[in-house]
Order: structure tokens, then C-alpha cells, then sequence
């Protein structure tokens, strides 16, 4: 491909413009690691949508939530919402096949299905960065 | 009609959102109670499809939303997803509530959840 080649200097008015990097080829540029957009923040894009109700959410919250996705990355990703002060990741199958586990910076609780022959599971523990093996199961359940 | 709500009787929660309509059925948080925590039902024994939906529809007016749909419940399975209770709650004619809703979000989850497992599910297309 022929290579682009933009004018070092421009004036725009009185102004004139000169160009401080060599940007030979802006094709080349623009697919370089400092012009792509930052990844997608899923636990940011939760408390936009929440508006004001995000307000009642803590940083310890949201690093738990960031704890939480890292410890289940290799799953199918999780709705996220918030509750009032907490933040909630549910994997949904399906009724039968479903989770919802949340932080709220203090704790992490869980409540699911998993199986239409298995009870109810659910629970509440001290968070430590750490998933309770019984959340752990109903995600691999439900994703 | 009678303030006792029997165990066979058929209880519909309305769907007002098209998300909590499932592919398999009526989405757990449909069944979640309100503010005051109690969540709505109507007595439905005795009445066709046109009526149920005349209900609903009425309702989604009231609050200027559509019926995509209700899950359907029987009384006494209803009963069985401790520690919940139902009770009628008239006006309207029909109207009864789900109370007892545990404090604990976990359990009050779970228990919307179990709803939700034991629920039969009328679509109303848009």
C-alpha cells in the first residue's frame, strides 16, 4: 500500500501549524496501542446506568466487583448491576441455572439454582478475594 | 371475593417488562417485592386468557407500562417457599400480595428465585 503523507506545516487563520511527530503513515498511527480507545470497564458502565443510585456504592465495592470478574474470567460474563450498596453479578441459563452473587465491599453473598433436582443455594461470608466454593459451582452452573 | 386464598387456587404476577420475559419462563426478579415489600398477584381461578389479560392490561395503564405477559403460580406451592406468605388484598377485586419477604438480599434472592422455579408462564405478544 502507498504510504500517506500529510503536510508538516498548515495555517489555519494567522496560525501555521507544524507537525511534532513524524506520523508518516497515520494508518499506521491510529492501529497503534496509544491511539485504541481503553478497554470497556463493565463495573464503570454498571454505575453509569445506575445514575444516583451508584452514589451509595463504596471503592471497596467496586474493587471486590473487580476481584470478583478476575476470579471468574474464564466464565461467560455476568449482568452487573447495583442494589443499593451493592454491587450484583448474576450468570443466567436458565430458572434452574442461575446466580447472583454480590459485594458490597464488606461481604459476598450468593443466591442460586443449580439444577432442577437441587435445592436452593445460597449464602453470606466476610469477602477475601476469594469465591465460596458453593458460588463458584452455581456460576459454573449457570454460565 | 373470600379474604382466604385456597391451595389450589391460581395466582398470576404480571409481567411488565419484555427483559423478564425468558425464553423458559418468567425471570426472577419479576417476583421481587416492591418497596413496601410486597409483591402483587391476582386471583385468576375461573377466568379465561381475554380476562386475565383485561386485568393486566389495566394495570400496565395505571402505570403507563405494557403486559408482555404473567407467571402463574398455585397457592400452595407458593406457600411452600418459606418464609413467604400470601394474603388477599383487596381492592381491586382479585388483588392479594406476597409478604414476608426475608431482610437478608441473599435470602430475599433466593426466595424470588424459587418463585420463579415453580412458576408456569403466559406470553401476551405486543
Amino acid at each position: 500500500m502507498e504510504a500517506l503523507h500529510l503536510p508538516r506545516n498548515w495555517v489555519l487563520g494567522t496560525a501555521t501549524y507544524t507537525q511534532q511527530s513524524s506520523m508518516h503513515d497515520p494508518i499506521k498511527y491510529l492501529n497503534s496501542p496509544e491511539w485504541k480507545e481503553p478497554a470497556a470497564d463493565p463495573i464503570v458502565d454498571a454505575l453509569k446506568a445506575a445514575g444516583t443510585a451508584a452514589l451509595q456504592v463504596s471503592e471497596g465495592a467496586r474493587t471486590a466487583a473487580r476481584a470478583v470478574l478476575n476470579l471468574v474470567a474464564t466464565y461467560s460474563t455476568p449482568e452487573i448491576g447495583v442494589e443499593a450498596q451493592e454491587i450484583t453479578l448474576e450468570w443466567y441459563k436458565d430458572r434452574n441455572h442461575v446466580v447472583v452473587v454480590s459485594v458490597d465491599g464488606a461481604s459476598i453473598t450468593w443466591a442460586g439454582m443449580v439444577g432442577p433436582a437441587n435445592p436452593p443455594v445460597k449464602g453470606k461470608l466476610p469477602f477475601n478475594n476469594q469465591l465460596p466454593q458453593e458460588a463458584l459451582e452455581a456460576i459454573r452452573a449457570a454460565s | 371475593m373470600q379474604p382466604d386464598i385456597a391451595d389450589l387456587e391460581r395466582l398470576a404476577v404480571f409481567v411488565f417488562d419484555s427483559g423478564k420475559m425468558k425464553a423458559d419462563g418468567v425471570h426472577w426478579k419479576a417476583f421481587r417485592p416492591d418497596e413496601r415489600g410486597e409483591r402483587s398477584f391476582f386471583r385468576i381461578d375461573g377466568l379465561d386468557y381475554a380476562a386475565i389479560a383485561a386485568i393486566g392490561n389495566e394495570v400496565a395503564a395505571e402505570r403507563s407500562q405494557t403486559l408482555h405477559g404473567w407467571a402463574v403460580l398455585r397457592a400452595d406451592k407458593a406457600r411452600g417457599v418459606t418464609p413467604l406468605q400470601i394474603r388477599s388484598d383487596e381492592p381491586p377485586p382479585r388483588h392479594g400480595v406476597i409478604v414476608g419477604w426475608p431482610s437478608e438480599s441473599q435470602d430475599e434472592r433466593s426466595a424470588a428465585q424459587s418463585l420463579a422455579r415453580i412458576a408456569g408462564t403466559v406470553r401476551y405478544p405486543n
